[in-house]
């Protein structure tokens, strides 16, 4: 397998212009003749069927809930990145592009980075052009603030609700597009397999999830935005449905699936109560812009926050990083956050750290906390039943993002021709680590700005014949789907779905979570496995496949975790580096910091499927750094 | 604590559907109301019988999926919040509480607790967007935006669709969310070009749908998760009288 | 954009077929009568001043006034008939597809905050539809009471001051009289505000009063109308009229 990522050369700020020109274009006249296939309605899957459809394609969107204003990207709460400088502070697409490469631990390609702070500019004017309802200051013009430890205030925000009024943006217009008649939505329905002909990606199976039919879908290209895997975890800040079926099932197929491994623990999300709990809420990262982050000196401290003198407390962040103090970047504060609960320190000798207002609180006043962050509050409250006015809050790290995902080119094209992957479903942009604010903005570049562009070249230079659902591969793709949903269904098991995924969850939290070793990777690679054999010996799924059925939905979804899982380990194993989210305890600084191997691990990590059977050959692609210098990233 | 749960079963949309009655035993008070469920339905499952299927996504009150009317009230008896953000310190032990779907003919039940809100994106299909192309927008700072206009419009932008409104009305009328994005779009500079052919369209596809008419009641507001003020129908009204009487 | 609604029918047409449209009639057509309602009132108020020492007493010639205005009166009775019958038809249609909105109903309803007034609009409509009839049979045709109305001054005037002691003498016509009046102040309730709202006026500057209006007509709307036929039962005025 040949790793090309077809990069533009010359100097970086003309790469995309150079490429835009370079690009084939498809007649207007013959745009309709092309069907494309979007799997996703999320910022980046909405936002690309709705323009493929304006350009005048044929699209057929697909997403799993009831409708497509409803994909998990609507969580997200702190805000967008855009270089566009209205602060005046210093701010360029030159140091978004720097930010975000240094951000990503320098595990990300800068011809693709720099097209993404590029668009940025593009993005607010398109989501303000749509009415969405950014902050604004008394002049009338967008707000900016600092987010994530960011020099610059570089961040548009919508309250703490940016991500939904940027969705509802783009699903108001794909409406606009099923209107119209170019774009058809299909709304409970889920993708089960890629199907290849000829090599090219040229169609999938669906499985309506209402009725359970499967149906064959043939197209010119197919576009996958199915959001990222923290799932695998089980607990995650992810919705309940967010998966990683479609993205495996085409790397099943031939995509190779890059960094699997780097995944991104939020370190700011409620804590776990219960066995019983069912997900993890995050609460923004803007929090730690005044929070200030403690636990007790004393090891098993049970004393309430409130019967803790301030010189028995340790503000560990302010200590150890006085340049950043609590705004160090989401995987070192994660990091410190399990150091200090693993020696016992955690609230109430448990697995949580104190994220105190107290402080800001008496310096600026309730009204001004209320006025940022009133509604965070009231979440907290509503889910803890405790006041964090007086109270601190209880916060703890929980999986949140994967910067892994399916490997693309700069054209978004994966390893199977045809097949394009769009936001954080792919690999590309973030590196190791992604900064805040930049998950919106990859999105919506890759949706709205890039693949319009890619696409059409695509089709205009792949030159495929034309295709059926009649095609043997379609026949065959569908018998291996129905195959496998008959094979769950008739597993006449006593284990619930639920009670495999939260095994699962627990090995990876425990041995592929916050840090990583080689005896534990080595460990849950083999617990995997035998819990994957038990998983298609005695799991219990209830009901039929003609009906709405959870227990089937899950159970297919479980059953690919119980793989990727497997990849995300093989993957930690054979990177004995740390860098961003993965932090191998072999490879650290004598004070315990993330140690990067550059000579060695500077490259993509792009793995192939082989077959059942055997196991999953990993190939690199080299990254080379003409503009950013390798540095060991300090936030002392 | 233990609850006592009756719950509308119903196989499909065609099928007549009843209440059963379940019990939830060993409920711990910081478990959310989905958990609970998930807890019966776990025993559900364990015991090879269907499990209450129910809607439900992010769990954490933003992508408006779960939809259940718990005692007679969508979301449960607690303000300000989704049915996800229930938590059960709101019941006491030995409580009973009945859960039924959503209930409109513009929203048929799917399964069980599921319905098909899809009414409510032929709303938005029929006009609720600003028509720009993609690349089309001006420079976004070019037009300033008075901040109280703004942070209204916002209000109305928050809606999440759950359809909590419908639910809560006596006639299941979907003026509060069809007026939300109405009123959103109309205070904002960028959506006047649209803003009465918009209103026209969109209660034009409001009525198409089968929902009942706004009595001024106002139980929408109270039920809504997002808090956004019956001002949207007002606001909605006015508009629609002005266009209709323009003879647009 | 293109529209389904754009392209059918009249502006008034369209209107008057959707939801929107037909809770403006009955909003418009509502305001007409509650504008009726309070001035009949006043003018019936005139049956509590004193008896003059000499000539007809003032709501006789109040009465006479109107009488005196001729086709006026007409094209008002006309006019109210008309609202009358376009907030009835409104009501009937709107709640045909407002019950077909919700082909099944709840096993638990729970009602948030809503006036209790607000959920019986239909039935307190339909019940003073039934008292405005006989009310008009009784004071206006003079088909209930002819004993009371039946009654002449000197100049050849109806002696409706004597109609109305005798009328609000009968303790069961003044019962009626009470419990309509009431029926018809819980429906103002809720309608009064309801109807600033429909039409788009409750707006953040004018909500409170919006608010208030609703109540506060409804409470002048019952004090008034019932202190006329209790003052009577409890003897307070018409003594110079004798009889029962």
């Amino acid at each position: 397998m040949k790793l090309d990522s077809n990069e533009p050369t010359g100097p970086i700020e003309d790469r995309w212009d150079k490429h835009r020109f370079a690009m084939k274009l498809v007649n207007p006249a013959n745009k309709r003749k092309f069907k494309v296939i979007v799997v996703g309605s999320g910022l980046a899957g909405g936002s690309a069927a709705a323009t493929l459809g304006e350009l005048g394609y044929n699209v057929d969107c697909f997403c799993y809930q009831d409708s497509p204003r409803r994909a998990h990207s609507i969580a997200a709460q702190g805000g967008i990145n855009s270089a566009k400088n209205y602060p005046n502070d210093g701010d360029s697409v030159f140091r978004l592009f720097y930010d975000t490469v240094k951000g990503g631990d320098y595990r990300s390609r800068e011809s693709n980075v720099y097209r993404l702070s590029q668009v940025s500019l593009n993005i607010i004017d398109q989501a303000v052009g749509q009415g969405v309802p950014f902050a604004r200051e008394y002049g009338g013009l967008l707000a900016n603030r600092s987010f994530g430890g960011a020099q610059v205030s570089r961040t548009f925000y919508a309250r703490g609700q940016t991500g939904q009024q940027l969705l509802l943006g783009a699903y108001q217009a794909l409406a606009r597009q099923i209107h119209a008649g170019s774009v058809t939505m299909h709304n409970r329905t889920e993708m089960l397999d890629l199907v290849v002909v000829d090599g090219h990606a040229r169609g999938i199976i669906t499985r309506n999830l209402i009725d359970g039919t499967i149906t064959r879908h043939a197209a010119d290209a197919v576009v996958l935005a199915t959001g990222g895997y923290s799932n695998v975890f089980f607990l995650s800040t992810n919705a309940m449905g967010c998966n990683v079926t479609a993205a495996f099932r085409a790397y099943k197929k031939g995509a190779a699936f890059a960094n699997p491994c780097y995944t991104q623990i939020h370190p700011t999300c409620i804590p776990v109560t219960g066995d019983y709990q069912s997900k993890l809420t995050l609460m923004s990262e803007s929090l730690r812009n005044d929070g200030r982050v403690w636990v007790s000196k004393k090891v098993g401290d049970m004393r309430p926050a409130s019967a803790i003198p301030d010189d028995e407390r340790d503000y560990y962040l302010e200590r150890r990083y006085p340049s950043f103090g609590n705004l160090v970047p989401r995987d070192v504060a994660s990091r410190n956050a399990k150091i200090v609960c693993d020696e016992g320190r955690g609230v109430g000798g448990g697995q949580a750290v104190y994220l105190d207002f107290r402080d800001v609180i008496a310096r600026d006043g309730k009204a001004s906390i209320e006025a940022k962050y009133g509604n965070l509050f009231h979440m907290y409250q509503k889910i803890t039943d405790e006041d964090p006015y007086t109270v601190p809050m209880r916060i703890f790290p929980a999986p949140h993002y994967t910067m892994g995902g399916l490997w693309v080119d700069y054209n978004l094209m994966s390893t199977v021709p045809g097949l394009h992957v769009l936001g954080e479903a792919n690999f590309s942009d973030h590196g190791s680590n992604r900064l805040g604010a930049s998950a919106l903005m990859q999105g919506l570049a890759d949706g709205y700005f890039v693949i319009p562009y890619t696409l059409g070249n695509y089709l205009a230079t792949a030159k495929q014949g034309e295709v059926t659902t009649d095609h043997p591969e379609f026949a065959a793709a569908e018998a291996a789907v129905t195959g496998r949903i008959n094979k769950l269904l008739n597993n006449q098991g006593s284990a619930t779905v639920d009670s495999y995924h939260r095994r699962l969850g627990r090995i990876m939290w425990t041995h592929c979570g916050m840090s990583r070793t080689d005896e534990g990777l080595r460990t849950a690679i083999a617990e995997i496995a035998a819990l994957r054999v038990e998983f298609w010996e005695n799991c219990s799924v209830t009901g039929s496949n003609g009906t709405f059925n959870s227990v089937l939905e899950r159970a297919g979804r479980v059953a690919d975790f119980l793989e990727l899982g497997e990849l995300m380990c093989r993957d930690a194993l054979e990177r004995r580096e740390s860098c961003g989210g993965h932090f191998r305890e072999e490879s650290q600084t004598a004070e315990g910091e993330a140690l990067r191997i550059d000579d060695g691990f500077s490259h993509v990590a792009a793995w192939e499927y082989t077959g059942e059977d055997s196991e999953p050959v990993r190939h690199t692609e080299e990254l080379s750094f003409e503009y950013v210098k390798l540095t060991q990233r300090s936030y002392k | 604590m233990n609850v006592t749960l009756k719950v509308w079963r119903q196989e499909g949309p065609n099928s007549a559907g009843r209440l059963e009655t379940y019990a939830a035993s060993d409920i711990s008070d910081h478990m959310s109301f989905l958990e609970m469920i998930d807890v019966v339905n776990e025993q559900l499952e364990a015991a090879g019988t269907d499990p209450i299927a129910f809607d439900h996504d992010c769990r954490e009150g933003i992508c408006g999926m779960c939809s259940m009317q718990i005692d007679g009230v969508p979301h449960g008896p607690d303000t300000g919040i989704t049915t996800c953000q229930l938590h059960m310190r709101t019941f006491k032990d030995g409580d009973t509480i009945t859960i039924e779907p959503w209930r409109a003919t513009a929203f048929p039940v799917v399964k069980d607790l599921v319905v098909d809100r899809s009414a409510f994106d032929r709303i938005i299909e029929a006009g609720g967007y600003i028509s720009v192309a993609t690349g089309g927008p001006i420079e976004a700072n070019a037009t300033p935006i008075n901040k109280a206009d703004s942070d209204e419009a916002f209000d109305y932008a928050t809606c999440i669709g759950c359809g909590a409104c419908v639910a809560a009305c006596k006639n299941a009328s979907a003026s509060l969310f069809t007026g939300a994005k109405l009123s959103h779009l109309a205070l904002l500079p960028q959506g006047q070009a649209e803003r009465y052919e918009r209103t026209l369209s969109m209660v034009a596809q409001m009525d198409l749908e089968g929902f009942g008419a706004c009595t001024n009641q106002f139980e929408c507001e109270a039920a809504c998760p997002k808090g956004i003020s019956v001002q949207a129908i007002a606001h909605m009204n006015r508009d629609y009288i002005k266009a209709s009487l323009s003879g647009r | 954009m293109s529209t389904a609604a754009n392209a059918s029918g009249s502006a008034i047409g369209r209107l008057l077929s959707s939801t929107i449209g037909l809770k403006v009639l009955m909003a418009v057509t509502g305001f007409i009568w509650v504008g009726f309602v309070l001035g009949h009132m006043v003018g019936n108020l005139q049956i509590l001043l004193p008896m003059p020492a000499d000539g007809p007493h003032a709501i006789n010639k109040y009465a006479a006034a109107l009488k005196a205005t001729g086709g006026v009166l007409w094209v008002v009775r006309f006019g109210l008939l008309a609202a009358f019958a376009a907030h009835v038809w409104s009501a009937i249609t709107l709640s045909g597809r407002n019950k077909a909105a919700r082909a099944t109903t709840y096993a638990v309803h729970t009602n948030i905050q809503a006036k209790p007034s607000s959920y019986y609009m239909l039935v307190s409509g339909l019940a003073i539809l039934g008292f405005i009839i006989f009310h008009l049979a009784h004071f206006t045709l003079g088909l209930v009471q002819p004993e009371a109305a039946g009654h002449y001054l000197s100049n050849g005037m109806h002696d409706v001051y004597t109609m109305f002691i005798l009328g609000f003498r009968n303790p069961i016509y003044a019962g009626l009289y009470i419990v309509s009046n009431v029926l018809v102040g819980l429906h103002l309730q809720h309608a009064v505000s309801s109807m600033f709202q429909t039409l788009g006026l409750r707006t953040p500057k004018y909500r409170a009063y919006v608010d208030f209006a609703g109540p506060a007509i409804s409470a002048i709307v019952i004090v008034g109308n019932v202190l006329m036929p209790l003052s009577v039962l409890l003897g307070l005025i018409g003594g110079s009229v004798p009889g029962s």
